[in-house]
């Protein structure tokens, strides 16, 4: 029909286009394609980590385009569609893009947390607390020792101009001398160490227990800890790192994302041994490329199976006599073999960015093709394909 | 050559706007940022109406000449939008508002327009645009291709 719209022309099941974008479409967050025993890996780990140290700390790393912002947001995702058995609460969880300027600290690292958590959501979790409990202050003695830390909460939960500035207070930012004594806090958050910031972040993730949840910061972008420079502001960022990965803290989940090429590439705050020993080898997870054929295939037929309408596809290849099959729709199916082997040529490029873009790209082209193309030939791959994978 | 604020890496440049002419009036001209858009390989992606006027004739074979820019004509096109995708992500940037393409509208006319840098809230916003100019608005039917892109990066 020429009036059909792209998706309606492609089959595609409520989406615009083939490209894959849980940034845009927050449901794009359930798809995974092509690496079900990396899926599966990821699984046991999220399971054992709710047992010990009853919240998950991960890394993922890997080249640009190789998946990591997807596997961020679809493990986001599956936590809470399927919550492992070893999680006792509702997993709260909290995506970010980490920003980091050269001479950023971890002070600049736990303002965005705080900032993304939001403070609403932690008045929420505190009156809450406050409707089910008959001693409030108990219950905060519980949550942290830190005084300064408890009086921030209970000021939190009251609002007005006191929760507010408490919430900043709680945040790391600096406050004049007259709202301290307002809020009733003896010095500035992390004047005394880092330490002081990771104490509130913990005391908030207690807070999230306390009310049935489990909170996980899932934060991407890493990468951009290479700008840190100055010795003491690196410093700051590890030891906030040091003290979230130590098993002290089980109420503070985090997964971070960062590219690296290999994993002497990754930012050194990140992987000093003595993180990666906290957290254990197994939970810094290389996203490889697709590299091997199969891969590929398995990537691209998941992907075509997720995406297309199929029983729609179906009756368009019977009613049009399409020269392709359900399964590469809509590819023919010699097409598709080239655009897997296109994407096998070179392995650093054989990733699932390049891939979705290839094959967005090729239908497109069938799309703009006088008279409108239904599926993708030899010749528009052979015409997308190389000036991407090659 | 440095034409914009920032001088990021470019992943790829989207400009959206009904009318474009030569900018042959401004600091920079049209046959500049094609220049830069060749020498850096940048994919560009221009959605415009389409040219009647000789200006917009003369400014479309310009752009028509780059292998790195595809050209889509939609007669509905009204926004005026653009977007430098960067490497890093963080270094990109867009910009919205009144003004299309041209000379008269850098030099002389009364528009406004916004910019976004993509930092903190402005990250979400400068993705979704890119996101929007680069998918949505390419495969609507009425943005019809009017030259493809021969070199993409």
């Amino acid at each position: 029909m020429p009036n059909d719209s792209f998706q309606e022309w492609f089959c595609l099941k409520n989406r615009a286009t083939f490209t894959v974008d849980p940034k845009v479409n927050i449901e794009d967050a359930q798809l995974y394609f092509g690496r079900d025993d990396l899926r599966s890996r990821i699984r046991k780990q999220v399971s054992r980590a709710f047992i010990d140290p009853q919240v998950p700390k991960m890394m993922f790393y890997g080249s640009y385009g190789s998946g990591k912002t997807q596997t961020l947001y679809h493990l986001a995702w599956d936590m809470k569609a399927n919550k492992p058995s070893s999680c006792k609460n509702d997993p709260h969880v909290v995506h970010l893009d980490i920003e980091v300027q050269s001479k950023s600290s971890a002070d600049s690292w736990h303002l965005q947390m705080t900032e993304a958590l939001e403070m609403g959501t932690v008045q929420g979790w505190l009156q809450t607390l406050f409707s089910s409990s008959t001693h409030f202050d108990a219950e905060l003695v519980k949550i942290t020792p830190e005084a300064n830390i408890r009086m921030a909460l209970a000021n939190l939960r009251g609002g007005g101009d006191l929760a507010f500035n408490s919430w900043r207070w709680l945040t790391g930012q600096s406050l004049a001398t007259k709202e301290l004594q307002d809020i009733k806090v003896t010095r500035k958050l992390g004047d005394v160490g880092v330490g002081d910031l990771v104490s509130a972040m913990i005391a908030l993730g207690n807070i999230a227990r306390a009310v049935g949840r489990s909170l996980v910061f899932f934060m991407d972008e890493m990468e951009g800890l290479q700008n840190v420079k100055q010795g003491d502001a690196a410093e700051s960022w590890h030891d906030y790192l040091r003290k979230l990965s130590d098993n002290s803290n089980s109420s503070v989940g985090y997964v971070l994302g960062f590219k690296a090429d290999t994993i002497d590439d990754a930012p050194r705050i990140l992987v000093r041994p003595d993180v990666t020993s906290r957290i254990s080898k197994q939970n810094l997870i290389e996203l490889e490329t697709l590299a091997a054929p199969a891969n590929v295939k398995t990537f691209v037929e998941d992907m075509l199976s997720h995406l297309i309408d199929k029983p729609k596809a179906d009756g368009l290849i019977q009613s049009e006599h399409l020269t392709t099959t359900l399964q590469t729709y809509p590819f023919t199916a010699t097409a598709f073999d080239l655009m897997c082997d296109y994407a096998c040529q070179d392995p650093h490029k054989s990733t699932p960015r390049n891939i979705i873009r290839t094959i967005n790209e090729c239908a497109i082209t069938a799309w703009d093709a006088t008279p409108r193309k239904r599926i993708v030939d030899d010749s528009i791959v052979n015409d997308i394909a190389p000036v991407i994978f090659g | 050559m440095r034409l914009f604020l920032r001088d990021p890496q470019l992943r790829s440049l989207t400009l959206v706007s009904p009318f474009i002419n030569t900018l042959k009036d401004c600091r920079f001209s049209l046959a500049d940022l094609s220049t830069k858009i060749r020498e850096q390989r940048i994919p560009t992606y221009l959605v415009t109406r389409r040219p009647v006027e000789p200006w917009q004739i003369e400014a479309f074979n310009i752009l028509s000449a780059n292998d790195y820019i595809e050209i889509r004509c939609n007669e509905s096109i009204h926004a005026k939008v653009f977007v430098a995708s960067a490497n890093p992500e963080s270094e990109s940037f867009a910009l919205f508002g009144s003004g299309n393409l041209t000379g008269a509208a850098i030099n002389s006319n009364l528009e406004v327009g916004m910019m976004l840098f993509a930092g903190g809230l402005g990250r979400k916003l400068v993705h979704d645009l890119y996101y929007w100019t680069t998918n949505t608005l390419r495969v609507l039917p009425e943005s019809k291709l009017y030259k493809p892109m021969q070199n993409r990066k």
